[in-house]
């Protein structure tokens, strides 16, 4: 086999000491700008390219392979720690994992994620070699009535994240669309809510809302009625590793999460968000312990996490076949390999085998490295919640804000954060639901441009919607997916009765 | 004056008589600038500020170069912040671009071009308008037919509405009879996801910067139909629009402005030290290492240059209906 | 559950249903364009705000007529609130944002940490202090020396 040969002489490549050592560097770098809020491996990148130009092009960009899955799973670590998700793609690791830190269960939470990213990253990595080009031609046939028809299916299941009230997760839902609502429309240019505040054209940022609806409300409303209660509420006894049973309801999530992930990270506008928020309602309507959503549930953790790393990878299939970059990281990593004048496309393959397949190679190998790098730091990371609330609590807050306004140089983000933080607050203190909000700020604006977007190609004509076979598919699943459980509760209550 | 601030100002200008003497350079005239990038960092702006930073530097034209990121609202908030937080400051300069002026009569900005200094237009890129290759569009003329005889039916995929994409659409669109109005555009964040829309057919056309396709053209699997360009460039075997009959040629320049205030003498003294950076071989490694085409026009020929293409654009940007009246 | 928190709640849910009249009057406001779609930039904004308006009336009914449903048991967290805590915690962040720009990022950083600390009950003032800038410090590292990004160094710009 041509792929098969060509890979091992990738890992020729990928073991020398020195790309090993780029491979240590960029998993490295990435879990420290992954922590912060705001800084991501996009930006990180861009700003090291001028910094890479002398060393040689294999080296760079496996080290920016690296960077992009180290911020992954630096972002996961401070989600479950510190509910102060670093990426948006871990905003729904916080939910779960922050729950799972709080009933003393960080260190399985902590592990299950960095074992998932590895059996994500390395599944992803093996599917990456061997169907690539037959999954761009796939991914290509996705047009806006497509994608309306998956955020139609996203929708659907939103009900997994709703909470005890239906009506008031509704209301956060909406809370969320009108958030995505504000700043220029990008079909018409118009602005919309912005109350004339130029910071608010560009809207407003999913990771500045989480982070302020997670962490800054949470730390009001801990200091407002929880501190001078109980002097600790977090539990630190428990143990670092996941024990069998945790290994048992992680490894299909893991499974689950890598085979959401990796289809979404392919599409050109697929992301790393959906899938996460997916899976995680899978995995809740799929497990056997439904009573600990809500409370830290392992498989809540360890879905959401697996898929954002496979989505990862995923996002290099349409870059290296195609030239495609669907990311802002991917976009970064195209201008990086244009740098050094290589053009990423079909042609690539045949011009650059050792370069590709070298990277490719070290995908694997920076998979091996985040887990032997972070697995031993485990009982570490744990130790930080140790650390006295009022310094635990003041350093999520500098987490929450340095990141927030290091990107723009803005006072204005602080404030956004701060008025965030507070409806956050309120929210906790009346138990209506954070997480609705979020799923809505990234499904509004998908939603709303796809369907827009849509009708503009069709002038008007709202039947493509139907006529196109991939996209009725997908809304006939959606329909399903509404209407089969209540009908199917109906005639097994029926059943029951009649057994009577 | 604070004790502590009195100690700095003392260490820095040590600092800087030590450079100064170091060097050893008559032409430090400037020994501190600064330069604001009115995006976030990785675009194309920021790319624009750090090369001219590592340019000063390493032609020793500028004692310090210090680059800061204002990003947001296509460049109008660093805008506003430049015109009024640097205004009379000698040692200032602001990269902006074509991008600029399209926000700026798009989002109805209070701060405008006029409001600065014109220094020097460095760069550009020419936009290119394609097709699938499996269109059955085989040439310009057949899409501006089809434009003209149905303009709702071509659907032109581009960057963000407003852009240049879309303003180079709207161009095409009056330049053959059409009204700009009616041209069908398509908006998409970023050139991956159009070129995704492009490559999958679910648009007509589509329209970016050259380098953005240049892959894709190369390797066959998008057809170049036409460039901005005014004449032809060495290299890129794609007719201009104007040899097609379609008078519209269009660049999507890059420069860089002093702040309001300054005198004649600071800003020929601004003028000639872009002049000499873009003359450094690090300035020109970084042009063809970004394929960025060099359309360096310093000074008086940069502001008459800049006055017409404000007024161009601004007009072309109402006529598509994205402003009111 | 207390009356008191059948106010909140009262409260919480016509504020919702601000928002939502808010939305809709609002969205009058934007230039509606001509396009294709035939769905224009009002469209959504004005099912949101049907939405927002609706969810604000129900809760309104529901926390006027005996309070919200489905409400998690108390326990009497909510009794005796901290509103001094809530107070130097908010004052932490607003004096970051106000002092960032002319004391600079450690120094802003730094009086955020010692006021939430503080909020949270800690007497420790200096040592909190120190440990607040040195991890701001690190952070201010990581940005200027290692991404190259300028951060305001304020009055201590001579370092």
């Amino acid at each position: 086999m041509d792929a098969l040969h060509a890979l091992l002489e990738g890992f020729g490549v990928a073991l020398s000491l020195s790309n090993l050592m780029w491979g240590f560097v960029g998993v490295t770098l990435g879990t420290a700008v992954g922590v912060l809020p705001g800084v991501g491996p996009a930006l990180s990148i861009a700003l090291l390219l001028p910094a890479t130009s002398k060393i040689d092009p294999t080296g760079a960009l496996i080290m920016f392979a690296g960077i992009y899955y180290g911020a992954m799973f630096g972002g996961s670590t401070t989600s479950i720690l510190l509910n102060t998700p670093g990426e948006s793609a871990t905003i729904i690791t916080a939910m779960e994992g922050n729950l799972m830190a709080k009933a003393g269960r960080a260190g399985p939470a902590l592990a299950t994620s960095a074992i998932g990213s590895f059996v994500a990253g390395t599944l992803a990595t093996i599917a990456l070699t061997l169907v690539s080009p037959i999954v761009v031609d796939v991914a290509l046939k996705f047009g806006p009535a497509e994608y309306f028809a998956v955020m139609v299916l996203a929708f659907t299941t939103v009900s997994a994240v709703l909470g005890a009230s239906p009506l008031r997760g509704v209301a956060a839902l909406f809370f969320g669309l009108y958030l995505g609502l504000m700043g220029i429309d990008t079909q018409t240019g118009q602005a919309r809510f912005t109350f004339g505040i130029p910071e608010l054209l560009d809207g407003v940022d999913v990771v500045v809302v989480a982070v302020g609806l997670f962490a800054v409300g949470e730390t009001l409303y801990v200091a407002t009625y929880l501190n001078r209660i109980a002097d600790r509420m977090e539990n630190f006894g428990g143990k670092v590793m996941m024990s069998a049973q945790d290994w048992a309801r992680s490894w299909k999530p893991w499974l689950r999460g890598t085979a959401l992930g990796f289809p979404f990270g392919t599409l050109p506008a697929g992301g790393a968000e959906i899938p996460t928020f997916l899976s995680y309602a899978i995995e809740r309507k799929l497990t056997r312990h439904p009573e600990e959503f809500g409370k830290g549930a392992i498989e809540g953790v360890a879905g959401p996490e697996a898929a954002n790393n496979a989505s990862a990878t995923g996002t290099l299939v349409p870059l290296l076949t195609l030239g495609l970059p669907t990311t802002a990281t991917a976009a970064i990593i195209l201008a990086a390999f244009q740098q050094y004048g290589l053009q990423p496309g079909p042609l690539l393959f045949e011009t650059q085998p050792e370069l590709v397949w070298g990277l490719i190679a070290s995908m694997y190998v920076g998979n091996v490295i985040l887990l032997i790098l972070n697995l031993p730091l485990v009982g570490l990371w744990v130790k930080l919640l140790a650390i006295p609330r009022p310094l635990l609590y003041a350093g999520i807050l500098i987490f929450a804000t340095l990141g927030a306004y290091g990107l723009r140089n803005s006072w204005f983000d602080l404030l956004l954060l701060y008025v965030i933080g507070l409806a956050g607050f309120l929210m906790r203190r009346y138990d209506v639901p954070v997480a609705p909000v979020i799923v809505g700020m990234i499904l509004g604006p998908l939603a709303e441009s796809q369907f827009r977007r849509a009708l503009a190609i069709s002038q008007g004509d709202l039947s493509v919607f139907i006529t196109q076979p991939i996209a009725a598919g997908i809304l006939l699943v959606a329909a399903l997916t509404v209407l089969v459980p209540p009908v199917w509760r109906r005639v097994a209550a029926r059943r029951a009765a009649r057994q009577r | 004056m604070h004790p502590l601030r009195l100690f700095g100002a003392a260490s820095r200008l040590g600092l800087v008589a030590a450079t100064a003497a170091l060097l050893a350079s008559p032409a430090l005239a400037i020994d501190n600038l600064k330069i604001l990038v009115p995006a976030n960092p990785g675009g194309g702006w920021d790319q624009t500020g750090r090369a001219l930073q590592a340019a000063m530097h390493e032609g020793k034209l500028v004692g310090k170069v210090q680059v800061d990121n204002k990003g947001g609202a296509g460049g109008t908030i660093g805008l506003a912040q430049f015109v009024n937080a640097q205004k009379g400051d000698p040692h200032a300069l602001m990269v902006g671009g074509m991008v600029m002026t399209g926000a700026i009569a798009a989002n109805k900005s209070p701060v405008t071009l006029a409001q600065v200094t014109p220094i020097a237009r460095l760069t550009g890129e020419y936009e290119v308008v394609v097709v699938p290759a499996a269109s059955k569009i085989k040439s310009m003329q057949e899409l501006v037919a089809q434009l003209k005889a149905n303009p709702g039916s071509v659907s032109w995929g581009g960057g963000s509405a407003g852009g240049t994409d879309h303003i180079l659409a709207a161009m095409i669109a009056q330049a053959v009879g059409a009204d700009p109005a009616k041209v069908n555009y398509i908006a998409y964040s970023g050139g991956g996801e159009a070129l995704a829309a492009i490559l999958g057919g679910h648009v007509t056309a589509g329209v970016s910067g050259y380098g953005e396709f240049a892959g894709q053209i190369k390797s066959g699997k998008l057809r170049a139909l036409a460039i901005s360009s005014p004449k032809r460039l060495p290299g890129i075997d794609v007719p201009t629009l104007k040899e097609q009959g379609i008078d519209v040629d269009l660049a999507n320049w890059r420069g860089v402005f002093a702040p309001p205030g300054i005198t004649d003498a600071q800003r020929k003294e601004l003028v000639d030290l872009v002049a000499a950076t873009v003359k450094t071989p690090a300035w020109q490694a970084t042009l063809k290492k970004n394929e960025w085409e060099d359309l360096f026009e310093g000074g008086d020929a940069f502001k008459t240059f800049l006055d017409k293409d404000i007024e161009r654009v601004t007009k072309i940007i109402e006529s598509v209906g994205l402003v009111k009246k | 559950m207390s009356a008191r928190t059948h106010l909140g709640e009262a409260a919480v849910s016509l504020g919702l249903l601000a928002i939502g009249a808010f939305v809709l009057i609002d969205t009058g406001s934007i230039p509606a364009a001509q396009t294709y779609s035939g769905v224009g930039p009002r469209f959504f904004p004005y099912l949101v705000g049907v939405g927002l308006a609706v969810c604000g009336a129900l809760l309104a009914w529901r926390a006027l007529a005996g309070g919200w449903r489905a409400m998690p048991p108390d326990e009497g967290v909510h009794d005796r609130p901290d509103w001094r805590a809530f107070a130097l915690v908010s004052a932490g962040v607003v004096v970051q944002m106000l002092a960032i720009g002319h004391a600079g990022f450690i120094i802003a950083g730094a009086l955020l940490f010692v006021l939430v600390a503080r909020g949270f009950g800690s007497r420790r003032l200096i040592l909190d202090g120190v440990i607040g800038v040195v991890l701001v410090s690190v952070a201010y590292l990581v940005f200027t020396r290692l991404l190259a990004l300028s951060l305001p160094a304020g009055w201590l710009s001579f370092l």
